[in-house]
């Protein structure tokens, strides 16, 4: 089975969905089944008796097969992300934490000094660290080096859906990367994703594009398809692309002929 | 303090859970729904402990509670069946097996965290 | 008996590399791949090729390999370079332009031990402006040390990636060892060495096999050293005193084949041409992939003091132009020779994966 690997987990479903943004909860849940996905994303948020059906705990757990990816979203420090990823793994029990310090509540744009900080130290810890970067080839090794357990580069920016705006850094990421490379961010319709896998990514997370679609759990249906689409095509070996021109004087030539 | 990120402008997010732990949120009264809990509070405590409160700092916002409350009590108070909910005393993290043990002093801040959505 | 380890036999990433190399080539010509080949190297070395030379040492040998003129069971003569010596061939090295060179010894023996190696290497690092070692596998300590004296890169082929091929043809001494020598670049750069050159020797064993494990390699080593810098080297099994007759020939279009393909395949990474073939070859592969060549090679003992030398070499060079007349030809096409690529304040050995900032470790500028 070609099963996507983090740390000791293995996933059969390469689409990470996030919870975020949907209109309300009992179409996110349809979304989650309707993707296939194991993987989820979620926030942690101060509980209120009046928004009670914000609390997804019990919901998700009645989901089969689902492991919590909690998020240090609202962090905008390492220290602040440390601590909101110990009181996600008490709630979860799921080693899993996204680090997403991202101080700029305009651009969302990730801080890769505090989070290299955070992931250094989750990983130390025993998380299986999932950092949202740029897509800085240097920045991923770094990451690789001190034990997370992926890099999760931007597509484009949070809810912009521009895509893969950065394949060519992307490409150098998955080219030079020892550990899974997850685009996250910005991605807004399957064929992107299914492009995304096709260069190489290991997965894909996908959250905005289907929670404010016009059917989110159809949409989450048709990623679910893309990403393996995608997926079967990098693993089938894809038609390389054409090259440059050819030179007006033959550049061979003083090979002679062949013998 | 608007959020987009999460979709909305939800005034008890993790920005108030941190910034309460730095401390700069000023104190806001209780809410009605609080003192409604309260009053649903344990019948057995006798009439001179209920007349003893004390005042806790609950998600920003100020809490009183009888003396001698334990976190288990906070949470029924309050109407959390604290399966889903994380709990946080001075920075600390308190473990569900602690919680009825652990007993809430005054100025306590306590922090009440569920999963909500999120990408 | 120690595994093959996964990384050599995973064939997910060589597919393309495979299909460029694999009759009946289901992607272009020969032409098509040179100008495509020729396209990355222009955009990514620009009009440049680096020089460097390489000076024997010592030909002593412990080995018994098939193939090369300095097994032990040879009757060459064999002798070592003392210090004296060494700085005599340094100079008149220096005099032809050179200042990026290979030192080369054969295995470890009592005569050229790893010593004498590092005192050679202490020798040349005075007098060049780069110094690689072309020797025996050594530990990760010894690695460390030598790149403490100066060395900044190892080139160490592994001559066939096929076990069995390999270990019928290394026939006895140390160099036996297939494993220990899959291992050595690995231990090179854990010790800090910066740059390591790797090869398979064409002609030992089938050459498209061996090009895939060598592109395996490569890119494993790359992953977990990331800041170091790789080279690939393609030396073609040329006849040599000894006479031995390589079973798997690869003719010049297979081997051009190879560079323009190993070329797409890795567009940053620097491949190196010896002397081994002619003029005309190496007239020819510049420009259209190759980015790194030696000149005004010696492959006896020293032999550029004293060039009237008559001694037996490793191999027998094609390509015996000055470098002069070398320069000139590349300048011919429009390329410029650079002799020197590197700047010593720059060795020493590499932090590597440990360099990593805390807060507060670095002083503030003010």
């Amino acid at each position: 089975m070609d099963a996507l690997q983090l740390g000791s987990y293995t996933f059969s479903s390469r689409l990470i969905l996030g919870t975020g943004k949907f209109s309300n909860a009992t179409v996110m849940l349809e979304a989650v089944r309707a993707s296939g996905a194991q993987l989820i994303t979620v926030a942690l948020r101060r509980f209120n008796r009046e928004q009670a059906e914000d609390d997804l705990f019990g919901p998700l757990s009645a989901i089969e097969g689902l492991t919590l990816m909690p998020n240090t979203s609202g962090a905008s420090t390492a220290a602040e992300a440390i601590r909101a990823a110990h009181i996600a793994r008490e709630l979860s029990g799921s080693p899993f934490i996204k680090v997403e310090i991202h101080p700029n509540p305009q651009h969302l744009m990730p801080d890769p000094i505090e989070t290299f900080e955070a992931a250094r130290v989750l990983a130390s810890e025993g998380f299986l660290v999932m950092p949202y970067i740029t897509a800085d080839p240097v920045l991923a090794k770094r990451l690789e080096d001190v034990g997370c357990a992926s890099v999760m580069p931007l597509g484009s920016a949070i809810g912009s859906g521009q895509g893969v705006a950065n394949a060519a850094m992307i490409e150098i990421i998955i080219r030079e990367s020892g550990i899974p490379v997850i685009v996250d961010a910005g991605l807004r319709s399957p064929s992107e994703a299914a492009h995304a896998m096709e260069m190489g990514c290991s997965a894909v997370l996908v959250n905005s594009a289907v929670a404010v679609a016009g059917n989110p759990p159809e949409m989450a249906e048709a990623f679910a398809e893309a990403v393996a689409a995608g997926r079967k095509a990098f693993r089938a070996g894809l038609m390389q692309k054409s090259g440059s021109a050819i030179a007006t004087s033959p550049l061979t030539a003083f090979l002679g002929a062949k013998g | 303090m608007a959020c987009p990120y999460n979709g909305g402008i939800l005034p008890d997010m993790i920005h108030g859970m941190i910034a309460g732990w730095w401390g700069w949120w000023g104190r806001t009264t209780a809410s009605p729904h609080m003192i409604h809990g309260m009053a649903q509070f344990d019948d057995k405590r006798n009439n001179e402990e209920m007349a003893q409160m004390i005042t806790i700092e609950l998600n920003g916002q100020q809490q009183p509670l009888p003396a001698g409350s334990a976190v288990n009590d906070l949470l029924s108070i309050i109407g959390s069946d604290g399966k889903s909910v994380a709990v946080v005393v001075n920075q600390q993290i308190i473990r569900p097996e602690n919680r009825s043990t652990r007993l809430l002093q005054e100025g306590d801040q306590v922090e009440l965290l569920i999963f909500a959505g999120g990408g | 008996m120690r595994e093959i380890p996964d990384w050599l036999t995973d064939n997910r990433e060589t597919m393309a590399l495979a299909a460029m190399l694999t009759p009946p080539y289901a992607s272009d010509s020969l032409e098509a791949l040179a100008a495509e080949s020729r396209a990355i190297t222009l955009r990514r070395f620009g009009r440049t090729m680096t020089l460097y030379a390489p000076l024997y040492l010592s030909n002593y040998c412990s080995s018994g390999c098939v193939y090369c003129g300095f097994a032990s069971d040879r009757k060459t003569l064999r002798h070592r370079l003392e210090a004296d010596e060494i700085v005599r061939e340094l100079t008149a090295m220096k005099k032809l332009g050179i200042s990026d060179i290979l030192l080369l010894t054969g295995e470890r023996t009592a005569a050229a031990d790893f010593d004498y190696l590092r005192k050679s290497v202490e020798i040349a690092a005075q007098e060049m402006q780069r110094v690689s070692v072309e020797a025996f596998p050594m530990s990760v300590n010894e690695y460390r040390a030598l790149a403490d004296c100066g060395c900044t890169g190892i080139t160490i082929y592994q001559e066939t990636y096929n076990r069995e091929r390999y270990e019928a043809l290394h026939r006895w001494g140390p160099k036996k060892d297939y494993i220990d020598r899959l291992e050595t670049p690995a231990r090179a750069l854990e010790g800090g060495i910066k740059n390591v050159g790797l090869g398979v020797l064409f002609g030992l064993s089938d050459p498209v096999e061996d090009a895939l494990a060598l592109y395996r390699h490569l890119r494993y080593l790359g992953r977990t050293w990331w800041r170091a810098g790789m080279s690939l080297s393609f030396p073609r099994m040329r006849p040599q005193t000894g006479g031995y007759e390589p079973p798997f020939p690869v003719d010049d279009h297979l081997l051009a084949r190879m560079i323009f393909a190993f070329r797409i395949a890795l567009p940053d990474t620097e491949l190196v041409l010896s002397t081994r073939e002619s003029a005309a070859y190496r007239d020819g592969m510049a420009g259209l992939g190759i980015t790194r060549m030696s000149i005004e090679s010696r492959t006896t003992v020293g032999g550029y003091d004293n060039p009237e030398n008559k001694e037996e070499g490793q191999f027998e060079i094609f390509d015996d132009r000055t470098a002069k007349e070398f320069c000139t030809a590349l300048r011919k096409k429009n390329i410029e020779p650079v002799f020197k690529n590197w700047e010593p304040a720059y060795n020493g050995p590499s932090d590597g994966n440990k360099a990593t900032m805390h807060h507060g470790e670095t002083e503030p500028c003010h």
